[in-house]
This record gives C-alpha cells, structure tokens and sequence, in this order.
C-alpha cells in the first residue's frame, strides 16, 4: 500500500507562489472597483473647489491650484459672481445665472421624500405581512401584478397622472409629488420586506398569537422588532428613489415652491450660462444627502437584501 | 346553554350593524389579509394600474394638443404608424444594443467585483463595501452631470488623463462622436447599476455554506468545479434578480438621455423612451406616445418572464 503522497518543496512553493500571484490580482481587482466607484466623485468635488480660469486648464488640474469655496458660497448665498474670470462675463445670460435656489430645492426633494418615505414603509409593512404570513384568493398573481406595474415606462405614465394631479388640485403642491412617487417605490419597498418577513420562524409568530396577540399586534411586536434591517433597507430605497426622481417633478411642478434639486440642476446644466465650477458645486449638492445616507445605512443592507437574493 | 343559543341567534342581526361587519370580516384570514393587504393594493391600482389603463385609452386615439377638442378613436393605427417609422427603428436598435451591452457588463462586472469581495477579510470588506456603493445612491441627472464633465471635449479629465498616460496625443469628442456617443451613456449607466449587483451578489455568496465547499475538497473537486458546481448555481436566484431589473431599468432609461445627449448626436442615442418623450412632449402626439411606451411595457414583460423560464425553476415547488 502506497502512503499517501507528500508534496515536495518545490510544489509547495508553487502553491506558495500561485497564491501570491491570486492575492495581488485580488487587490488590483479592488483597487480598481475604488478607482472605478470614488474617481468621478472625486472629479466633481476637485472642479467644484477651483477656480473657473482652473477649471478650465489643459491640462486638468489634479488638485486644486488654490482652495476655492466661492463656488459653494455663490450657489448657496447669491453672493457676487467670481469676478476673476473674463470668459464668464461675456456670455449671454450670465447675469441672470440661477443661484440660490438651491438650499431651497434640497428642502423640497428632503421634505417630499420623507414622506414617501413614511407612507411606503407603513403601508408596504402591512401589505408585506398580508403576503407573507396570510392566505388569501389570487395572493401570488396580485403580487405579481403589484411587481410588474412597474415596468411600464414612467414616460408612458406622465400624462395621465399629469391630468390627474391637476384635478385633485394638487399642481405644484408637496402633496402632488408624493402621490405621484408613492408607487413608483412601493413596489419595491414590499418586495424585499416580504422577503425578509418569510425568514422569521413561524414558530415565534405562533407562540405569540397563543400568548393572546392578534394580527396586528404580532406584526407590531413580534415580526417589526425583527426585521430592522430589511425596514431599513426599504426605507432608505423608497428615499433614494424619491430624491432621485426627475421627469415627474420636471413636468408637475412649476415654482421654487415645489420644486427638487434634481430639476434645479438643470439650470446650471444649461448651454448659455455654464460656469463649470458652480455646475460640480451644485452636482455636489444634488448627491450629499443621498450619499450620505448610503454611507450610514449600507452596513444593513446586506442582511436587509440577503432573504431577496437568496430565497426569492 | 339556552344563553349561547339566544347569542348565536343574535349574530345574523348584528352583522349588518358596522361592528358586526368588522367581526364577520375578521372571521376569515382572507378577510384580515384585506385591511393588511388593501391600503396598498388600493394605492397601486388608484396611481398606477389606472393610469396604465387611461394610457391605453389614450394609446388608441389621436391625442393631439394642438387640436384639443378632436380625440377621434382610431383602433391600432398609432401602433402600426410608429412601429413602421424609421425614427422608432432606430431607437429601437440603439435600445437593443444599449440595453445588451448594460446588462451584460452589470452582470459580468458585478460578479467579478463579489467575488473580490468575497475573498476580502472581513474587516477590509468592511471598508470597501460603503464605498462601492456610492454610486448606485446617486440621482441619474447627477450621474448625467458628473459624466458629462469628465468627457468634456475640451477640458474633460478622461482626455486629460488619456493624453498624460500617452494613450491618445489629442483631445478626443465623445458625447458628440456618434461611434462613442451610445457607448458613453451604457459606462454612466453601468456605472450607477454594477453597486447594487455587486451587493446582491455578494450577499448570495455569503449565504453559500461553508461546509459545501469543504465536502467538495475532500471529494478533491478542483476550483473550478467547485466555482461551477457549488458557486455559480447558489447565484441563480441572485443573478435573476439582476439580470431582471437592470434589463428593466436600462430599457427606460431616460434620465442620462435628457442631460448628456438628447438622443446626439443626430439620432445615434435616441433609446426608445426618449424618442417617447420627443413625441408626446416636443410633437405633442400624446396618442403615438402612449402607443410606444405600450409595446416596450409589453417587450419588457415579455423578456422578465423569459429570464425567470430560463433561470428560476423551484426545487421545492
């Protein structure tokens, strides 16, 4: 009987070797998701902190030459232009270039989301236990259909919503937009709560219901408490997903009154009035918020995804 | 006994009283399921189904804003009209090819990163995961303006950054380059959707036991079978969810259309959605427009349940 082979010295040290090699490929693979994901951001903020005549150097200036927040005090203050640049003043429309609207357009994609916000994850809780936990006639094809509604391009669904939010008397109103974004993420919202609410032992849910505690209560105290982070996830979804939205507050609202950061941008994406300095500076203040949150959620979504993208 | 009798003959009368119809309601887990269940259900038939349905009325008619009083019915015809015209075509194969080329390198690229990160110590993962997701919190305008810059024909970073690596010796048009244009817009989207693959598919791979793979060594399954054995398959459900809603989302792209080309140059980045949105808000042809969005709702459907019969058969019914 033969004894089981011993690798020799060389052969371990071509495993020694290859996995050198993996692990050096591994981190130039990391390196460049970083460079990939962080790069462009790094570009807005570095345009957004020069100086116009900088901005506009060949070659591009890696850092800032000099350390500039006029940009930020401009678009937020309505301070007096930056005066160092002759190019700026020459053009047509640059007297009457858009500032200032910006700390208030942020107000309103904040306050706009946070509603939907408030209303998906309730109502997306509730409907999320229906069917999870509930039997009742045609659940799997009305699930079904909740999901697919979406699909339908939002191009396809401006003008009868812009009819019907002229109706309701809700033009330019926080609550026009609300209604108008609620089912854009409640689909979704519920998708990965139903996920996550199939993953709670049925078991606690019963013991609970035998303590005395109806449908409600065993929602409220025995399956929420559970669930944080898929509610999490949801939220911060249904959040992203209304501060980001574009073509329908681009068409229901007509004031500042109303109107998100994402429409404001347009302004200083415009051909007449371009000073790439305030564009970078405005883009920073289009992506803080949502990023931000990104940054202090994300450590949930994970567990939050996980029932979704395992178990379906 | 005669007490529970007289109680049990009361409830018919008490049922038509509005506390009785709760009761009656609540009997039933059918019933219960429709106060859990209703408000939302409501919510998505009132603000969406019906608008989807009033879309296809409006889809079937000739809904012209310059002639508002004159909506005459007119069946298919808007269907035949743009499925016939050459614009529609063209933004047709500019989707194909825009959504193809998107959703193949969401996947690739998202599963390359997952498993990177996957082999990451946890501690390292840690670190990198928050910020590779940056990107998928970003609004498309935002994405659109942040992309925009960078290609800058005359003082974008990508050209700068080419010409200091020696890799072309001139500023370089992008968004205005027709051969580049369609290309430009999949890198700005794919680079916003790769972050939530990525997480998706990361958090199926942390769901794979770890005794799989150590039964599979002792059965001296090399890496490779085991990558295509134990890995890939646990990814099925995960890469379905991918594949499905970026092909939905790459198919309605808008947003990045609107603020880095307007469908330029000449009509080389025209996706079907905005050649909608040219229709129902520039030539005011609400009907047309409606018609269009109807057979890409229809196309997108029908590629969703295609994926779920290739990917997603049920082990347990």
């Amino acid at each position: 009987m033969a004894a089981p082979s011993v690798p020799d010295i060389k052969e371990i040290q071509r495993y020694r070797q290859a996995a050198f090699l993996g692990r050096i490929a591994l981190y130039l693979i990391v390196a460049f998701m970083l460079f990939y994901a962080i790069s462009p951001f790094y570009w807005m903020l570095n345009s957004s902190l020069q100086l116009e005549k900088d901005v506009v150097s060949v070659p591009p200036n890696w850092v800032p030459p000099t350390l500039n927040i006029g940009n930020y005090e401009e678009i937020i203050l309505r301070k007096p232009a930056d005066t160092s640049v002759a190019f700026d003043k020459s053009m047509a429309g640059y007297s009457t270039f858009p500032t200032a609207d910006v700390l208030p357009s942020m107000w309103n994609s904040f306050v706009v989301a946070l509603g939907v916000t408030i209303i998906n994850v309730i109502l997306g809780c509730l409907a999320a236990y229906g069917f999870a936990r509930l039997y009742f006639k045609g659940k799997q094809s009305l699930f079904y259909v909740v999901l697919a509604s979406r699909i339908v391009p939002e191009v396809s669904l401006i003008v009868p919503f812009y009819l019907m939010i002229r109706g309701l008397g809700l033009l330019d109103t926080y609550m026009g937009l609300i209604v108008a974004y609620i089912p854009i993420s409640l689909p979704l919202a519920i998708f990965v709560l139903v996920a996550y609410f199939e993953t709670v032992p049925q078991e606690i849910e019963s013991a609970a219901r035998v303590d005395g505690c109806n449908r409600f209560q065993t929602l409220w105290r025995v399956i929420l408490p559970l669930s944080t982070p898929a509610i999490v996830t949801a939220a911060v979804f249904v959040f992203l997903t209304s501060w980001n939205e574009f073509l329908f507050p681009l068409v229901l609202t007509q004031t500042m009154n109303t109107r998100p950061i994402t429409v404001t941008l347009l302004d200083f994406v415009s051909e007449f009035s371009v000073s790439y300095a305030r564009m970078n500076a405005a883009g920073v203040a289009c992506v803080i918020i949502p990023v931000a949150l990104a940054l202090m959620f994300q450590r949930y979504f994970v567990r939050g995804l996980t029932a979704g993208a395992v178990k379906g | 006994m005669a007490n529970i009798l007289s109680v049990e003959g009361a409830e018919p009368a008490a049922a038509t009283g509005v506390k009785g119809w709760f009761a009656r309601r609540t009997q039933t887990e059918g019933g219960i399921a429709m106060f859990f269940v209703g408000p939302a259900l409501l919510l998505m038939v009132l603000l969406n189904i019906y608008p989807i349905l009033h879309s296809f009325y409006v889809s079937v008619h000739v809904y012209n804003l310059k002639r508002p009083h004159k909506n005459p019915y007119v069946g298919f015809e808007n269907y035949i009209m743009f499925l016939e015209s050459e614009d529609f075509i063209n933004a047709f194969t500019n989707t194909i090819v825009f959504v193809v080329v998107s959703v193949i390198a969401v996947a690739l690229l998202g599963l390359i990163f997952a498993l990177a990160l996957n082999e990451l110590g946890a501690g390292v993962r840690r670190w990198v995961v928050p910020l590779i997701l940056v990107p998928w919190a970003v609004p498309y305008v935002a994405n659109g303006l942040i992309w925009e810059w960078i290609y800058h024909s005359d003082y974008g970073v990508l050209n700068g950054l080419l010409v200091s690596l020696g890799v072309i010796d001139k500023y370089q048009t992008w968004l205005s380059n027709p051969d580049r244009a369609l290309y430009t817009l999949v890198n700005a989207f794919v680079w916003k959707e790769v972050p939530l693959a990525t997480v998706l598919i990361l958090t199926a791979l942390q769901a794979i036991p770890e005794d799989l793979y150590s039964a599979a060594k002792i059965d001296q399954a090399g890496a490779s079978r085991r990558f295509f054995h134990i890995t890939l398959p646990a990814l099925k459900l995960a890469f379905l969810l991918v594949l499905v809603y970026s092909s939905i989302i790459s198919i309605k792209t808008f947003d990045l259309v609107y603020i880095l080309t307007e469908g330029g140059p000449g009509d080389a980045t025209a996706l079907v959605s905005w050649y909608t949105y040219v229709e129902t808000f520039r030539n005011l042809q609400f009907g047309s427009g409606a018609s269009i969005s109807y057979v890409i709702a229809i196309a997108t459907f029908i590629l969703a349940i295609g994926y779920i019969k290739i990917l997603y058969r049920p082990q347990e019914g």
